[in-house]
């Protein structure tokens, strides 16, 4: 059986006026705090084996004496207080009036601790210990505070995806739905309506599948691995194949170059380039052909990836919010408003940030860049 | 490609996709007969009771939001199913999820040759590995 408690090691020497100090604190706590009393002429020769300590105080008259071996302690137990060391139990008390720690590791139930030495009296001019101390347990204000948030967060993120779904089946419905009635289709106007009618289903499509990304990134922890970026970027294309121009291959017009293998978090970077990618179609100078190159590169101790086209370029009065929620620029927009904003939140989780350069009428460049590794 | 299935079989509970999913199928003259079942477990005991040889082999397109036994489900009774059963049993997922935890079950999972994002076309059925 493991024994868990306030963990004092009192230095015997021959200061006997100090060991009798250390008893009586020892008294004075042991009512409520479970204490383990330890005397010992040397701290290695110690076995901690069996002992869970959750704070630990050295009642010595000299530091110096105890500080390899208190070292030594700290790397055992580098999650708990140490090294109190005073000839001076004023001083101990001091210490632990008022001391607050969290414990580690959690107990069972996940829960984590704060852990409080509550002294109610004060010492006399003798020097006596008068003061009544507990150890008081409780979780703290923030760990509350998380865990109500993480049971929110949960339970937001499982009614996002149930909700996406239920409102995504009956579009996937019509879609499928639209895909047999055009196969039967013969005259250009059915077509041109069907066609419309997809259009607006996807748009739709798009928006609940941004949301549930949005949530996706707030949710997930960072995943780093290796990603190969060309790929990634094909797979991407083959999606947005609705998205082509006619008389445009989408596979011919996105060029990549530099680095293929990186080590990086697969589903986000997929999110960012998607948006970059999906954004530079949309918004392309129809006079011309549409060119979208995509590099990557190391610089310094920054992996930087960057989306350039010839597109249409971003009016110098927009830059500065096309990052933000909901943010459109003209009406005639066809996206939900949430793309780069979901970039710019996906790259912050990421540690990174982004840049854009634009000329009007001359194309948008986004220059992404990450820390190598954190 | 022509009836290489002696069955298509449709898990789906909802009635516009059977009906979707059984026009894109006829169209690909993949097999002569369609079946389609509204549940995991009336599938279950479809696929248990029969009696039928196993020669071709059989096709299943599994929705994963279902009433009562939803795909994932569905897809740990099959496992104690027969050997010979489900041998002859390829199984294709079909959702419209953009979960990625269900995505990647789907994947991790054996007797799962596929996922094909909704709305079924041809060209998804082409693309996959079916034999």
């Amino acid at each position: 059986m493991m024994k868990q408690g306030l963990l004092c090691l009192i230095h015997i020497g021959d200061d006997r006026r100090l060991h009798l100090k250390a008893e009586a604190l020892r008294e004075e706590l042991s009512e409520d705090v479970n204490t383990i009393w330890m005397t010992v002429s040397q701290l290695s020769l110690f076995d901690f084996s069996d002992i869970v300590p959750f704070i630990i105080c050295i009642i010595s008259n000299s530091k110096i004496e105890w500080q390899n071996e208190v070292n030594l302690l700290k790397s055992k137990f580098p999650h708990f207080i140490l090294g109190i060391y005073s000839d001076d139990i004023t001083s101990i008390q001091a210490f632990a009036t008022g001391c607050q720690f969290v414990l580690n590791p959690e107990d069972k139930l996940g829960r984590q601790f704060l852990w409080q030495i509550v002294t109610s009296k004060h010492l006399n001019h003798e020097n006596q210990i008068l003061e009544n101390q507990r150890l008081e347990k409780s979780l703290t204000e923030i760990q509350l505070k998380n865990k109500e948030l993480e049971k929110i967060n949960f339970e937001l993120d499982r009614f996002v995806y149930s909700a996406s779904h239920d409102l995504r089946s009956p579009l996937t419905s019509v879609l499928g739905l639209l895909y047999l009635l055009r196969m039967q289709l013969i005259d250009a106007e059915s077509i041109k309506y069907t066609n419309l009618m997809e259009e607006s289903i996807l748009k739709l499509d798009n928006t609940i599948k941004d949301i549930v990304t949005y949530s996706r990134n707030n949710r997930t922890d960072i995943i780093r691995e290796k990603v190969k970026v060309k790929s990634l970027i094909k797979d991407l294309v083959d999606n947005l194949k609705y998205l082509e121009p006619s008389g445009t291959s989408l596979n011919e017009a996105i060029v990549f170059k530099g680095i293929n293998i990186i080590n990086a978090d697969k589903n986000r970077l997929q999110t960012i380039l998607n948006n970059l990618i999906s954004n530079s179609i949309r918004y392309r100078q129809t006079s011309r052909q549409l060119k979208i190159q995509i590099k990557t590169e190391i610089t310094d101790e920054n992996l930087v990836l960057s989306v350039e086209d010839n597109g249409i370029g971003i009016k110098e009065q927009h830059i500065d919010r096309i990052f933000d929620m909901f943010y459109r620029t003209n009406d005639s927009s066809t996206g939900s408003g949430l793309g780069l904003y979901i970039v710019k939140e996906t790259i912050n989780k990421l540690g990174g940030n982004i840049q854009v350069n634009s000329t009007i009428n001359e194309g948008t460049t986004f220059i992404v860049s990450f820390p190598l590794e954190n | 490609m022509e009836n290489i299935f002696e069955e298509v079989i449709l898990i789906e509970d909802s009635e516009i996709d059977v009906f979707i999913n059984t026009k894109v199928i006829e169209l690909m003259q993949i097999t002569e007969h369609i079946v389609s079942l509204p549940s995991g477990e009336v599938a279950l005991e479809y696929l248990s009771n029969s009696q039928k040889k196993f020669d071709k082999p059989y096709l299943i397109f599994l929705d994963i939001r279902m009433p009562k036994m939803d795909g994932f489900e569905f897809l740990e009774s099959f496992q104690a199913l027969p050997e010979r059963i489900k041998q002859k049993i390829r199984i294709v997922m079909l959702s419209s999820t953009i979960d990625t935890i269900d995505l990647e079950k789907a994947n991790a999972n054996p007797f799962v040759l596929g996922f094909i994002p909704k709305p079924l076309t041809r060209d998804k059925i082409a693309n996959l590995k079916l034999m």
